[in-house]
């Protein structure tokens, strides 16, 4: 079973209590929900728990009966609704056949909003619980069965669907053996928040008065009591209107912190809480220690997991270092903890950059972000935002230009410097190709004119050709500017090509010096073209 | 080529709403003769013989389903939906009187809610991970829940009813005495508070969802932890690169939420007594103004899709994916 949040059991316990209310509930009472005996407004008393209303019943006695009418409806509208949700969900994202139909019919229902809806066929159909269920039920699926559409639509592309395909399994047994599993937890919730919506439906609609004046609900007292005014000239709200209007509070509230789904797990991110770069007035720290980047006995940790074991290693101002190793090695992670990027509180050990202390108790770093640093990511399609012009990109990140025309100058210089013309800064990043963008980034990178560089893959998401030259570019402009570089790549003979030192890590840790030998020896065999 | 199908499918819409109109009453066990023949044990509406012979013959209830389906489609197109029963008055006349009241507490309401829900689910985005965000989300998650009408009868009880700081129900004061223009705004405003207050706590609760959700999302793009690489400060990367991605997707969503909140205006007028067309819809149906129900839902209907349709034709605008690119294909 999954695990539940402090809310959810919070949601657990009382819709429990609610339904333990409607089962209980009407065999304590002795009084009938209906029967008129007692005088009227009556305050709660021995014989009368919750007092009576306007016209002397007992109000204890309505408002069992009425959780069981409110929870009869709720459960039958949400099941149906679920049962329709799931059905059409399954059938639209398997069958082309039917999938337009359905689909264009839940999207017509989605027009318009489901009260208005509701509305309309309700106060035609006017009627008892069952044509309430029935509306509810029938109006309230396609929200629902598109999300499950969706997702049957990509699990149908996945490996195992389409073997059982071609083993022929039938279309019913392939629907309910392997897709089915799958949209259980889109379920359950559709289920909760449907069985909540009814519930407030049915009292919202009985407020109104649509619907049999004769049965019980929370919903149809609320509107006997509060469309008198005899309710209001006396304490009588106390007993007449709380007791229904905090069980449906009560009810609701519970199915929505019950159904809360989960929510998708966070990226191991620092904190949002940093002032803006500024360029350093005085940069002279770094005279003690010809280093550009230090770091001394690191590890980083995610919750309990180590992901970085202790590792020291330092770069020389101007020199090239290159991280490698496989995916899941923990490089990236090494790379974006030694800018500054995951929570302080996972890392341990000291980094410097130029000098400054990355991390740093109880005060911000004064390692300036693109000024003495800059960080080029994986993929430079998703290191732009989208609907910021490439110019505005570059202008916000300048810090040693102030106005306008000087940003614009040295962002043209800086384009230039990469084979790019200027009219890139007035485009958007879905104007360029992959290469020019990885090109924008190493401009980008140059702005600053920082002393250090970290570069995660920088060629990563590019085809062979245009990644040989990015890489050539990156490398030349480096050393250029006599800039320190920290490649993270897990392309050896690229590393081997061009670094001065190479780390190997693996599974968090970093490979001894003979460990290192032999890894570097393998691959040579392996890649014997490269072998210089 | 998209685009023409979202017009079709809105007047497929349109089409559904006139067609269930007309014959949903028609086509359940009774109809509309019963209804109004009827009464008996049933009947909230007491109505002599010569009145239900004349409506009867009014609105041709003895003529064959096809003439009076005619009858009704032209009364659509020229606006003509006759008299209304309770109001004895025609109808666009008797809906266009409340359209003023519904605008005021409805657009008064989006307005606020947009602007504090969008900037609450904004806040808890930038305090994500975190209590503070935990307890924002679970609170209105928890009001998200909670129908209209119980938080409008609980603000009506505390602020009309225990401490007599603002009016109990209606739009005015009938018969103010007084010259002073003044006077009847402030008369007006103090009744408008509630009412649109309400409406405005539960349409908060859910751009605050959407809002949060949204930006929690963008928070854990690539592009943003990138903006915060470049050294900007934290401020700037929610105002200019969070706030931006985020709204963008959320535009629609937005504009359609002023439709919800046009619905829940029927519950919430009915607690306040406001005499917008929610309090009207809402004594239509009690009444069985059938002319009046299917002039209601016919304008409730148009703007609703009215709003679709605006939704629609400024997000292009909004989206340079969209705007620059002729290919429009979205990563």
């Amino acid at each position: 079973m999954m695990r539940l949040s402090w809310s959810q059991r919070i949601g657990v316990i009382l819709v429990g209590l609610l339904v333990c209310l409607a089962i209980v509930g009407p065999m304590l009472s002795s009084q009938s929900p209906s029967s008129i005996e007692a005088d009227r407004l009556l305050p709660p008393s021995a014989s009368h728990w919750l007092g009576t209303n306007v016209i002397g019943q007992d109000i204890f006695s309505r408002l069992v009966h009425g959780a069981r009418t409110t929870l009869f409806i709720g459960v039958m509208a949400a099941g149906i609704s679920t049962v329709l949700s799931v059905a059409l969900g399954l059938l639209a994202g398997y069958s082309k056949r039917l999938d337009p139909i359905l689909n264009s019919l839940a999207n017509m229902l989605l027009v318009l909003p489901s009260l208005l809806l509701i509305l309309i066929v309700a106060s035609f159909t006017g009627g008892g619980n069952w044509q309430l269920i029935l509306t509810l039920g029938l109006l309230t699926w396609p929200g629902f069965m598109k999300l499950i559409r969706a997702s049957i639509l990509s699990l149908k592309e996945r490996e195992f669907i389409k073997a059982a395909q071609l083993y022929q399994g039938k279309t019913g047994y392939i629907l309910s053996r392997h897709l089915l599993p799958f949209i259980g937890p889109l379920v359950r919730t559709k289920f909760i928040l449907s069985f909540r919506d009814a519930i407030a439906m049915e009292a919202s609609l009985s407020f109104i008065g649509i619907g049999d004046p004769n049965t019980v609900s929370w919903g149809r007292m609320l509107q006997d009591a509060f469309s008198r005014t005899q309710t209001f000239m006396t304490n009588a709200w106390l007993w007449m209107i709380v007791p229904p209007a905090a069980a449906i509070l009560l009810i609701t509230v519970a199915l929505a912190l019950l159904g809360e789904s989960k929510s998708t797990g966070n990226r191991f991110t620092a904190k949002l809480r940093r002032k803006a770069s500024h360029a350093a007035a005085v940069n002279v720290v770094g005279t003690e220690d010809a280093s550009a980047v230090i770091v001394q006995d690191v590890q980083v940790m995610y919750g309990a997991k180590t992901i970085v074991q202790p590792i020291s290693f330092t770069v020389k101002q101007g020199g090239i270092t290159s991280l490698v190793g496989e995916s899941g090695s923990g490089k990236t992670t090494m790379a974006r903890a030694i800018y500054g990027l995951v929570p302080q509180q996972s890392v341990e050990g000291t980094i410097k950059i130029n000098g400054h202390d990355v991390y740093m108790q109880d005060e911000p770093s004064t390692m300036q972000r693109w000024v003495d640093a800059a960080y080029i990511f994986q993929d430079p399609r998703n290191s732009f935002n989208p609907i910021m012009t490439i110019g505005r990109q570059f202008y916000e990140a300048m810090k040693l230009q102030t106005t306008m025309e000087d940003k614009r100058a040295a962002a043209v210089a800086a384009l230039v410097e990469v084979q790019l013309g200027e009219h890139v800064l007035t485009q958007y990043p879905h104007q360029l190709s992959g290469g020019m963008l990885s090109r924008a980034l190493i401009a980008l990178a140059l702005v600053n004119k920082p002393k250090v560089l970290i570069a995660d893959e920088p060629t990563g998401a590019l085809d062979p050709i245009v990644k040989r030259e990015v890489f050539d570019l990156l490398v030349r402009k480096v050393k250029e500017h006599r800039m320190a570089l920290l490649l993270i790549t897990h392309d050896l003979p690229a590393a081997l090509h061009i670094s001065d030192e190479i780390i190997v890590l693996q599974e968090g840790r970093r490979l001894s010096n003979e460990q290192q030998e032999q890894y570097l020896r393998q691959s040579k065999q392996l890649y014997p073209h490269t072998a210089e | 080529m998209l685009r023409s199908k979202k017009y079709g499918s809105y007047l497929l819409v349109l089409v559904f709403v006139v067609l269930l109109n007309f014959w949903l009453p028609r086509l359940l066990p009774g109809g509309p003769v019963e209804y109004i023949t009827g009464g008996g044990e049933e009947g909230a509406v007491f109505l002599t013989e010569a009145q239900k012979a004349a409506m009867l013959e009014y609105y041709h209830l003895n003529d064959s389903l096809g003439s009076q389906f005619v009858q009704y489609l032209k009364g659509i197109v020229t606006f003509e939906f006759g008299l209304s029963i309770s109001h004895k008055a025609p109808v666009s006349e008797v809906i266009m009187d409340r359209v003023p009241w519904t605008l005021l507490i409805v657009g008064t309401a989006s307005v606020l809610s947009i602007l504090i829900g969008l900037l609450a689910g904004l806040y808890s985005a930038w305090r994500h991970p975190g209590r503070t965000d935990r307890s924002l989300f679970i609170t209105m998650l928890g009001i998200s829940a909670i129908p209209e009408f119980l938080i409008g009868m609980t603000l009506l009880i505390f602020f009309a009813v225990k401490l007599h700081w603002l009016p109990l129900s209606g739009a005015k004061t009938a018969f103010l005495r007084s010259d002073d223009w003044l006077d009847h705004l402030i008369d007006i405003v103090r009744h408008a508070v509630l009412p649109a207050l309400t409406l405005t706590i539960e349409s908060v609760a859910s751009m605050y969802l959407l809002m949060r959700n949204e930006a929690v999302r963008v928070r854990n793009e690539p592009y943003v932890e990138f903006a915060a690489a470049k050294g900007i400060g934290s401020f700037r990367i929610v105002s200019e690169h969070i706030t931006r991605n985020a709204a963008l997707p959320l535009v629609t969503l937005i504009i359609l939420r002023i439709g919800f909140l046009m619905a829940g205006s029927v519950l919430v007028e009915t607690v306040f007594a406001y005499p917008g067309i929610g309090k009207l819809l809402q004594e239509a149906i009690l009444g069985r103004d059938y002319p009046l129900l299917h002039g209601l839902f016919l304008i409730m209907t148009l703007f609703v899709l009215l709003l679709n349709l605006i939704a629609d034709l400024i997000y292009p605008y909004l989206d340079p994916r969209i705007r620059t690119a002729g290919r429009g294909d979205r990563a």
